[in-house]
């Protein structure tokens, strides 16, 4: 017992301590952390309402079917549905998360525990995280409204089914959470296997968006055809695969359904049998990851070895030093996981909204009428090539991290440094811009060649009038961030990402205007236009850039500070 | 005091102050051109916050200070061009490789490609990094990553030379090769501020001391004038408990240790 509370004692004063922060803060530093954790403040405000509304619901829906009420059946479903969303939460949560953890397992050896100990303890503190704590009122609730509805024998079973599946989601966290540590442990590995589950994920994201959009189409013609059926619960047990029956969430919620509304007492038994059976089996498969895990050392890179000595390029006009910040800044970048999602998402992403929007229904046509002019999908993929970019471009002195204080003790000027990041920066959308004209190219229908480069021009336009902000807010409101991290830990400041969410719209709207309504007058004006517009644009963040960079001088204490 | 050549450091009442946290108390340190300078004190005495004052990493609260003649307020970037600086935590970017960091360096103090890459290879091989120019320095050890940051406080070829604790964490190797380049470089002219907690290093290698305790500088000079100030036979470590106190180094009760 106190070696949980040990550990409730260390995970509580971590949070409290991130919160505090160290003494070496100017004032706009110390506001810049309690507005980033107003944030994390207003999400657990609002999760207290998720658990208080499961709460509520588990009690109504165990009543209902102790009472065997009309909705009894629909109530059973929703549980089941719930109970299904949880288990993916529960599955992907601890992978986006795991990578993050401060937890240091070698360090844990160290520690006179014995270390089974440590694995049930582990294990049993994961009641803390939000996306387990946030299901246990609910399923305790359903056992409360089953003996409202006066059903003993369901309280019985469904008490001890309950106790079974909180098991199996606690252990099943677990047991996510040491396998993403494990695997994350080589640090390349970690970091391409970050890359493909995030990538694959954001892409996977549109899918369902595409299958609605052919679902709708399908129910469409069967009510033209007068074939349309009621949605039952039946049809919904019909229509799930048979694997299903496997998983926690629908054993606990047949264990449900036989204990009240068809009275097979012996088949809820077995259900709650099943789900403890599981139970122990996925604590056991998580004690031997864990076991690994605590094995498995800090992890050493694989070493590459000699190479042939390559240094940093010199680019012309700008001079060795703007070339060197600018060279290290894009370099440094796409070999981070941030770096590489930043520049490789925007093309295939921008190409499958394409093809989403492609498959319209017909009396939005005008939607699907959007990727017959490529130029138009190419610079709304622009747009999001400069968002991809926010965490380098929002925070672009801090998420330098140590190679920040080597700048600072190299003959560079703040300007020099300045104009490197703007340019650096600009590379990164550059190669993200040239990938998404690839996949926008391959995925819509054609337009004059001359309005493509228009679309180009408008999106270069739109990042030269946001470098002088992203520099302000860069020196303003810097952040500690690791760009090896998918999560919040490479996020730039909240405050920056919502400027920047306003501001990449407000910068995009010139452009966007020339780029959509220029073609009604010629092409050939379009691009006049939009040259004419980055021109303009650039004349003036020029100076506003050297404002930038008078202000990361007056922060550089609190910029060196912040790494 | 007068000397021959002007000082490569020179500080007036420098002082820094987090809040109430007074970590540099007014110090006057006075580092002669072509010294080797061994700046002790205990932990917390404030030798990183001197130094980081020092290479334009906090801003003094007050006092002044020259280096090599040239006050870094009015222009920082012609004091960078002249000092070489390997600072606490090593300061080097992750994601990129030895040489590169190197060519970096090379790159932004206005060198030549061909001398960057002589220089890199020639720093290289000295540090033993050569078999590891393809890794980042993500995946260095913290040992290489110490020798790459002293590769690149050298590459410029500077005139004055910030290290703290540059031996810690080093190979005995790679220690004796440093502490002969560094040898080789004061007696070319060149200008070492140096911090450690190893005092016979410090007795080996400099001739001029500053001794540093709360914040305040408790002593400083030549090492044989602090030697004889102290009296005949003591060792750099009697002479450094006497300064900052003999208390630091009794043993305070810990009975239940003995068992």
């Amino acid at each position: 017992m106190h070696q949980l509370r040990a550990f409730a004692f260390l995970r509580w004063r971590l949070l409290l301590n991130g919160v505090r922060g160290s003494s070496r803060r100017d004032t706009v530093e110390q506001i810049s952390r309690i507005l980033a954790v107003l944030a994390p403040v207003a999400i657990v405000v609002f999760s207290l309402g998720s658990v208080l509304a499961l709460s509520v619901g588990g009690f109504l829906a165990g009543e209902a079917l102790a009472s065997n009420a009309p909705a009894s059946e629909v109530a059973a479903l929703v549980i089941r549905v719930v109970l299904a969303v949880q288990l993916i939460v529960v599955v992907f949560m601890p992978l986006g998360v795991g990578s993050q953890s401060g937890t240091k397992y070698a360090r844990l050896l160290l520690l006179p525990i014995h270390r089974r100990v440590l694995h049930l303890v582990e294990v049993a503190s994961g009641v803390a995280d939000p996306w387990i704590f946030v299901v246990l009122p609910g399923l305790g609730l359903v056992v409360v409204g089953l003996l409202a509805g006066g059903d003993v024998s369901a309280v019985v079973i469904m008490t001890v089914a309950g106790l079974g599946l909180a098991a199996v989601l606690l252990s099943l966290s677990a047991l996510v959470s040491f396998l993403a540590a494990w695997l994350m442990r080589d640090r390349r590995r970690a970091e391409w296997l970050t890359l493909l589950f995030v990538g694959s994920l954001s892409l996977a994201a549109l899918l369902p968006q595409a299958h609605s959009i052919n679902a709708a189409r399908e129910q469409r013609a069967a009510k033209a055809a007068g074939e349309t059926q009621p949605m039952t619960v039946a049809r919904v047990e019909a229509w799930l695969p048979g694997w299903t029956r496997v998983l926690p969430s629908e054993m606990y919620g047949r264990a449900l359904v036989a204990s009240t509304l068809t009275q097979q007492s012996g088949t809820a038994v077995a259900w709650t049998a099943a789900i403890w059976g599981q139970a122990v089996l996925v604590y056991l498969l998580s004690g031997v990851v864990h076991r690994r895990l605590l094995h498995a050392g800090d992890g050493q890179a694989r070493r590459r070895g000699v190479v042939r000595w390559r240094g940093l390029p010199c680019l012309p006009l700008v001079g060795s030093v703007v070339s060197a910040v600018a060279f290290a800044q894009s370099r440094t970048a796409v070999r981070s996981v941030r770096g590489r999602l930043a520049v490789l998402l925007p093309g295939p992403m921008t190409a499958l909204i394409a093809l989403v929007l492609n498959r319209a229904p017909e009396e939005a046509a005008w939607i699907a009428e959007i990727p017959r002019n490529g130029h138009l999908v190419f610079g709304a993929g622009l747009i999001f090539a400069i968002y991809a970019l926010q965490a380098f471009t929002m925070n672009q002195f801090a998420s330098d991290r140590a190679g920040l204080t080597l700048q600072w003790l190299l003959p560079i000027s703040a300007r020099a440094l300045v104009a490197g990041k703007a340019l650096g920066t600009f590379g990164l959308f550059c190669v993200g811009g040239t990938l998404t004209l690839i996949a926008t190219l391959l995925s819509t229908g054609g337009s004059a060649a001359i309005l493509w480069i228009a679309a180009a021009v408008g999106g270069a336009a739109t990042f030269v009038t946001l470098a002088p902000l992203a520099a302000v807010m860069s020196a303003l409101l810097p952040v500690r961030a690791d760009m090896s991290k998918t999560g919040s830990g490479g996020n730039p400041h909240g405050a920056a990402m919502l400027v920047s969410t306003v501001g990449v719209l407000v910068a995009a709207v010139p452009p966007g205007l020339i780029v959509l309504l220029g073609p009604r007058t010629s092409d050939a004006a379009t691009l006049a236009a939009a040259i004419v517009w980055l021109l303009l644009v650039a004349a003036v963040a020029w100076p506003l850039l050297l404002l930038g960079a008078r202000m990361t001088t007056a922060r550089r204490e609190n910029l060196y500070l912040t790494k | 005091m007068t000397l021959a050549h002007p000082p490569a450091l020179e500080t007036r009442g420098l002082r820094k102050a987090f809040g109430d946290l007074v970590a540099v108390d007014g110090i006057d340190l006075l580092v002669p051109a072509g010294s080797f300078y061994g700046f002790l004190g205990p932990n917390g005495a404030g030798k990183s916050t001197t130094i980081k004052c020092l290479t334009g990493l906090l801003a003094p609260t007050s006092g002044a200070f020259t280096i090599l003649g040239i006050d870094p307020q009015q222009d920082p970037v012609a004091v960078k061009r002249r000092v070489g600086v390997m600072p606490e935590d090593l300061a080097l970017f992750d994601r990129l490789t030895g040489p590169e960091t190197l060519s970096f360096v090379g790159q932004v103090h206005g060198l030549d490609t061909a001398t960057i890459r002589a220089r890199s290879e020639e720093l290289l091989s000295l540090m033993a990094l050569t078999g590891a120019s393809g890794d980042m320095v993500a995946d260095y050890s913290h040992g290489m990553r110490k020798k790459l940051a002293l590769a690149a406080a050298l590459l410029p070829a500077p005139r004055l030379l910030f290290l703290d604790e540059p031996f810690e964490g080093i190979d005995a190797v790679a220690s004796r090769q440093i502490k002969e380049l560094l040898s080789q470089f004061v007696r070319g002219g060149g200008t070492v501020f140096l911090t450690s907690h190893i005092l016979e290093i410090i007795e080996r290698l400099c001739n001029h001391i500053g001794v540093i305790q709360r914040g305040r500088l408790v002593a400083q000079g030549p090492m044989h004038q602090l030697r004889t100030g102290a009296g005949v036979g003591k060792t750099l470590e009697e002479i450094f408990l006497e300064l900052v106190g003999a208390e630091q180094a009794t043993t305070p009760g810990l009975d239940w240790l003995a068992g």
